[in-house]
């Protein structure tokens, strides 16, 4: 079993090492957190991570060890326009579909680019796009 | 075979974002409700999506009650204008009297059940007051119209090329299968 934590840490790992993305974030590498963060102290823009779902991938003998995870990242701006949102998000997308990598913790396969919903108004102030992924997920022996 | 939802995340939002640019537009009357609307993020549970909007969540109102209370006054109509149909008391909080200026009124100021008398600055002085509430303006019921009528149609045909997405994976998928 490879908890929500563990593959949630390997996914912020690895999203930190975008420097293209992490150079424009105003708390740079610290910009990207989870969605649920519970601090009040950042700077737009940021990024947040959203692990939606992390299922067993049912096989007989209980072999693989295979997991199947859908995660969101959300990319939040307080400019005017929504030009930085969605730039953000184009070097996200560009950077993470169909990347497979090895983690701390477990490998991952192809990402899948599942959804990808353009900027809209969270608010009167602040823009919000998102990138919704999945991916199978292998723990390491 | 690739699990595709039939509603995405993406349809969920953009309807989301019509209401809450209709809303955004029918509270043009009062900056202080317009700036509490928020479009939450649209989830995918378990093949459920889903999304809302939130107004006044957690805000105050100049009174110090929950924002909440004066925007269901403006949607339904308070006081003489609400279903009770009857004016509602005012009275002190944190002090014995309500102060206030009020022109319209003219002397002898006669201390009664309501008033006490005159107070600094020109002001009377009450035990309590008698409001009559607000009208209804139903600016969320006219935005839930305005959004179902012009934005259902496009979701239905967003579902309808998902659909059909779907088929041509699917039967795509059978054709592999049947050719190896």
């Amino acid at each position: 079993m490879i908890s929500d934590n563990l593959v949630q840490q390997d996914l912020i790992t690895k999203l930190k090492t975008i420097t293209t993305v992490t150079n424009v974030l105003g708390d740079g590498v610290s910009g990207i957190k989870e969605l649920e963060w519970q601090g009040d102290t950042f700077k737009y823009p940021c990024v947040r991570l959203d692990l939606e779902s992390n299922e067993y991938v049912f096989d007989e003998q209980e072999l693989c060890q295979l997991y199947s995870i859908e995660f969101s990242l959300y990319i939040f701006s307080e400019e005017r326009s929504s030009k930085q949102c969605s730039q953000i998000k184009g070097l996200l997308e560009n950077y993470l579909t169909g990347i497979g990598w090895t983690g701390t913790n477990a490998k991952y396969t192809r990402l899948r680019l599942i959804d990808s919903v353009p900027a809209v108004r969270e608010d009167e102030r602040t823009w919000r796009s998102q990138l919704k992924y999945r991916t199978k997920v292998q723990i390491l022996p | 075979m690739a699990k595709t939802p039939i509603v995405k995340i993406s349809n969920i939002t953009k309807f989301m974002d019509s209401l809450a640019r209709s809303l955004r537009s029918n509270f043009a009357w009062s900056s202080q409700i317009r700036k509490t609307i928020r479009n939450h993020p649209a989830t995918d549970r378990s093949g459920n999506v889903s999304g809302f909007i939130t107004i006044g969540e957690n805000e105050k109102d100049k009174s110090g009650n929950p924002l909440s209370g004066m925007i269901r006054a403006f949607e339904w109509g308070s006081g003489i204008h609400g279903t009770k149909r009857a004016k509602y008391i005012i009275s002190p909080k944190n002090k014995t009297r309500l102060a206030f200026l009020w022109p319209k009124a003219t002397p002898p100021y006669i201390r009664g059940r309501k008033l006490a008398g005159t107070a600094s600055g020109g002001r009377l002085s009450f035990f309590y007051v008698e409001h009559p509430g607000v009208q209804k303006r139903g600016s969320i019921e006219k935005s839930v119209n305005a959004t179902l009528s012009k934005a259902v149609p496009e979701l239905k045909l967003a579902i309808r090329q998902n659909i059909v997405d779907i088929i041509n994976i699917t039967v795509n998928e059978i054709n592999k299968t049947t050719a190896r």
